[in-house]
């Protein structure tokens, strides 16, 4: 079965094997390095490893190495290879370490758009499980959101048209969570939430 | 014989004999509950009270038990219950290393019978049975009991007691072993009533298993393949780079930066543990913090469990100014619940060193209490009604306490944090002498002594929260997929424990994941989205009847049914899809006869039919359905803005829940009006001997 995982954004991603591709050192010393940030939880992005080369990489080779990635020609080494399309950015990961739903949400991150991450998770979870967002998942791995900016970012939701769907809410114990209006009506969202924070933790 | 050890052990403390005979006859009822089951029907008349000489223990394992199979250290305690309607059947499900030590002993099932006429304990070292006196244990803590009996026999000895609670015969009483798990259902009178105050077990014996590579191998394929965390939850509670989904209230807490804070030797990360390494299964669950919140981590010492178990679910914490500030150890292990304790009776919390830590220091505090003094919380029940008791100022309190009995006690401690405060309630309720007495006895009895000032609100309160009227605890029931949960709370003569449905609900995985796998094994509708359930239909009574199906067979094989079935895997190879039919490859693996999925279920069902005739004996009456099975009227007026079938409740409306019985019913082979097995469905299971019994009792259903 194939699921649809909400409304985190789609991206391609390739890694089948290329037999017929070549070995060269520079296409390992850069598996070296992103499988290295995967293990790590981390995706690594095009205009870092540009920044920074891997090994004896030039710029040419890596943009070569990469684009192979992209349209599977890579050769063995790169086959476990795959790639997120962020807003920023462009990601690599190890797909044999790392799902592509957190390489997508670690995109996210390493755009560095609070608004966009918090509206993607909370639209994913919403549509998914479904379930509200609760503080807490974002306040952890991998977000470390702080409470202070989460109340940032709802009170600029409020005022920005691409985020009209998202409210802020609260369990009856003073929890706070986030949920989507395209998934979740008010009053579901509601008791699901105080399911999820106050029942179920006193019926454990 | 593999599997089985062959052997029971009859103890009897009136004459303070024993002695060893076949278990073999009760091979068809598997062992652990099933066993013990058809022991006490064989053995304790119905109509017997449960102090009465005439009422027996009968503690029992399983062909799993020590087998090395993942979660195989669970034991059951059968008798008849001391705390609910018809003191009917009763088990207790305990975990620690009981099961472990007395399987190694040498035997199946210890039979625990008559009466001593003064304190005594039961020492077992493999073929040596030992009545010991008891004198001077007789008023001790458990803890301190486990030490001396340790101290007097030998060491490794698993030692399961009762307090000062069971002593005083107290219905909301247990036995505590290891000094963290409890085995509940009021067992602790039944001890007490006996003036029994512990039985030790030391076993050094093998437990001979037919096909061990077979064995090997599915301790392997469970391992890598299928096992999750705590309540086999198969996703980790935050996003992690492994796995496709993540789910905030998921037991798989474990994480990349989350440590066992205090452990020795200096903080051990718990870190990723994704399928296919089975060594860092025991890092999943990080307890701890699941329960306590994280403040815990510092705390940590490490997680801990019961013997032959990978998942690792109590929470073994140290806080050092537990004993300056409050004259206790701050060292303590316990899981879900247990972690409560009767905290929540005191209403504000006192930080000692940081934010968040007085709440702790009084989870601790309490929960300590209730073991140590062996009190059973009858999954939250007392704690409900002593608030229930305590709202409005006191009104109710002061209503069935004696003036000078409300004067002694402190109330301020209540308000100001003082967690003495729950030491102070504690000592009061088992007391015989102290009204407060009375709040201890569970709730059917608490509504039966006080029934006239409580009129019909208390029982069937959803502050309170019972299951039904019977006095059992709603657990795991309408919140969990709405019918489904329910029903499998309404078999039992006390709460449900029945973690099989639960288990999928709060698995981590996405609805329709779930609701995929699970159509394939029960049809079309079988499982609603969270919170906006749909009217009962086949699916959903066939589902229901798997929970209580598996729950019955873990219970008597055994394993844990905290963490089985493997109804899904944490593999998304696997498309998270789990394996229902290792139950019956470990059977075959291990007793070396030839158990399929389908044989297994026959046994088990034999098993619910015993349980359920048992319960008709015990009730003197065929009319289950009004008698036993009747639901808390809460069940059917909670959300008072919302109606039944409407999304956001688990509301359930009344008509719907008798068609849920007819279907629920139907599956077991029992009549419709009465809920009550007919003959041939008892013949079916071989069950003609209980079948003429009821006959001859006018209880079998026309």
């Amino acid at each position: 079965m194939t699921m649809n995982h909400g409304n985190l954004p789609e991206a391609p991603h390739s890694g089948e094997l290329n037999p017929a591709a070549q070995e060269n050192s520079g296409a390992q010393e850069l598996i070296k390095l992103l499988r290295a940030n995967t293990e790590k939880s981390k995706v690594t992005g095009k205009k870092e490893l540009l920044k920074k080369l891997p090994g004896s990489l030039d710029r040419a080779a890596l943009l070569d190495l990469l684009s192979k990635t992209a349209n599977k020609q890579a050769p063995p080494e790169l086959g476990d290879i795959s790639h997120v399309e962020g807003q920023k950015d462009t990601y690599y990961y190890d797909q044999t370490i790392m799902t592509v739903q957190y390489a997508r949400l670690d995109a996210l991150i390493q755009d560095k758009d609070i608004m966009r991450t918090v509206a993607a998770v909370v639209r994913s979870d919403s549509k998914l499980y479904p379930r509200v967002t609760p503080f807490k998942k974002l306040t952890g791995m991998p977000f470390w959101c702080t409470e202070d900016e989460l109340l940032g970012v709802a009170a600029r939701m409020k005022l920005d048209e691409a985020y009209q769907d998202i409210r802020m809410i609260s369990a009856s114990n003073g929890v706070r969570g986030f949920f989507s209006l395209e998934s979740l009506s008010e009053t579901y969202a509601q008791s699901l939430f105080e399911m999820e924070e106050v029942f179920i933790p006193d019926n454990p | 014989m593999y599997g089985w050890t062959g052997n029971l052990l009859r103890v009897n403390l009136t004459d303070r004999t024993s002695s060893i005979e076949s278990s073999e006859k009760y091979f068809d009822y598997i062992g652990g509950k099933g066993m013990a089951n058809r022991i006490m029907y064989d053995e304790v008349p119905a109509g017997t009270e449960p102090t009465a000489p005439e009422n027996k223990i009968v503690i029992a394992v399983g062909p799993n038990t020590a087998s090395s199979a993942p979660t195989s250290g669970r034991i059951t305690l059968s008798t008849l219950s001391p705390f609910t309607k018809f003191n009917a059947i009763v088990d207790a499900h305990m975990g620690g290393d009981t099961g472990l030590q007395m399987k190694t002993a040498g035997y199946d099932a210890v039979i625990i019978e008559g009466e001593a006429d003064a304190p005594v304990y039961i020492y077992v070292e493999d073929d040596k049975v030992e009545i010991r006196d008891a004198s001077a244990l007789w008023g001790k803590l458990t803890g301190e009991t486990t030490a001396a009996i340790t101290k007097e026999t030998t060491p490794g000895v698993n030692v399961v007691s009762i307090g000062p609670a069971g002593e005083n015969l107290v219905n909301l009483s247990c036995v505590m072993t290891g000094i963290a798990h409890c085995g509940g259902g009021g067992i602790g009178k039944i001890f007490g009533s006996k003036k029994l105050k512990a039985i030790a077990f030391h076993g050094t014996k093998a437990v001979e298993v037919a096909d061990p590579k077979k064995l090997k191998a599915l301790n392997d394929y469970v391992m890598n393949d299928l096992i999750g965390s705590n309540n086999n939850h198969v996703v980790p509670s935050v996003p992690q780079s492994w796995s496709e989904y993540d789910a905030p209230r998921s037991r798989w807490t474990g994480q990349p930066g989350l440590t066992w804070g205090a452990a020795e030797g200096g903080p051990i990360d718990t870190g990723e543990s994704p399928p296919g390494q089975p060594t860092r299964v025991g890092f999943r669950c990080m307890k701890s913090v699941f329960d306590h919140g994280p403040i815990a981590e510092k705390y940590t010492v490490k997680m801990t469990g019961c013997a032959m178990c990978p998942i690792r679910c109590y929470a073994s914490v140290n806080i050092p100014f537990m004993k300056e500030r409050y004259g206790i150890s701050g060292s303590h292990a316990n899981t879900c619940l247990g972690n409560r304790g009767m905290a929540n009776l005191v209403t504000n919390f006192v930080d000692v060193e940081d934010e968040g830590d007085g709440a702790l220091a009084g989870r601790i505090y309490g929960a300590t209490m209730n073991d140590e003094y062996g009190l059973w919380d009858n999954y939250g029940e007392m704690l409900a009604t002593l608030n229930y008791f305590m709202k409005d100022d006191y009104k109710l309190m002061k209503q069935i306490l004696t003036e000078e009995e409300f004067n002694a006690i402190d109330w301020s401690k209540r308000e100001s944090g003082d967690l003495t405060f729950i030491k102070d309630m504690i000592e009061c309720l088992i007391d015989p002498n102290h009204s407060m007495y009375n709040l201890a006895q569970g709730a059917y009895y608490v509504d039966e002594k006080y029934h006239d000032i409580l009129g019909d609100d208390y029982l069937h309160s959803q502050a309170l929260g019972l299951w039904g009227p019977l006095g059992g605890k709603r657990h795991h029931g309408n919140e969990s997929n709405a019918q489904v949960g329910l029903l499998t709370n309404i078999i039992y003569n006390r709460d449900g424990m029945c973690h099989t449905i639960v288990n999928v609900t709060g698995s981590g995985l996405p609805y329709e994941l779930q609701k995929h796998l699970l159509e394939d094994l029960f049809g079309e509708g079988c499982l609603d989205r969270p919170q906006a359930y749909t009217p009962m239909n086949e699916a959903k009574a066939k589902f229901a009847k798997f929970g209580i199906m598996r729950q019955v067979l873990h219970d008597s094989m055994t394993l844990c049914n905290w963490v089985w079935p493997m109804t899904f895997s944490p593999r998304r190879e696997r498309n998270y899809q789990g394996d229902l039919s290792v139950e019956a490859q470990y059977m075959s693996a291990i007793t070396g006869q030839d158990w399929t999925e389908e044989s297994l279920d026959f046994a088990t069902e034999r098993c619910i039919q015993l349980h359920r005739a048992m319960t008709i004996l015990q009730a003197g009456t065929v009319d289950m359905r009004k008698e036993h099975d009747a639901v808390s009227e809460f069940i059917f007026e909670m959300d008072p803005d919302k109606t039944p079938f409407e999304e956001g409740t688990v509301k359930l409306d009344r008509e719907d829940w008798e068609v849920a019985l007819d279907m629920f019913y139907r599956e077991f082979g029992w009549d419709e009006k009465t809920g009550a097995p007919t003959r041939a469905t008892l013949e079916k299971f071989g069950l003609t001997d209980i079948a003429d019994e009821l006959a001859a009792k006018g209880l079998m259903p026309a």
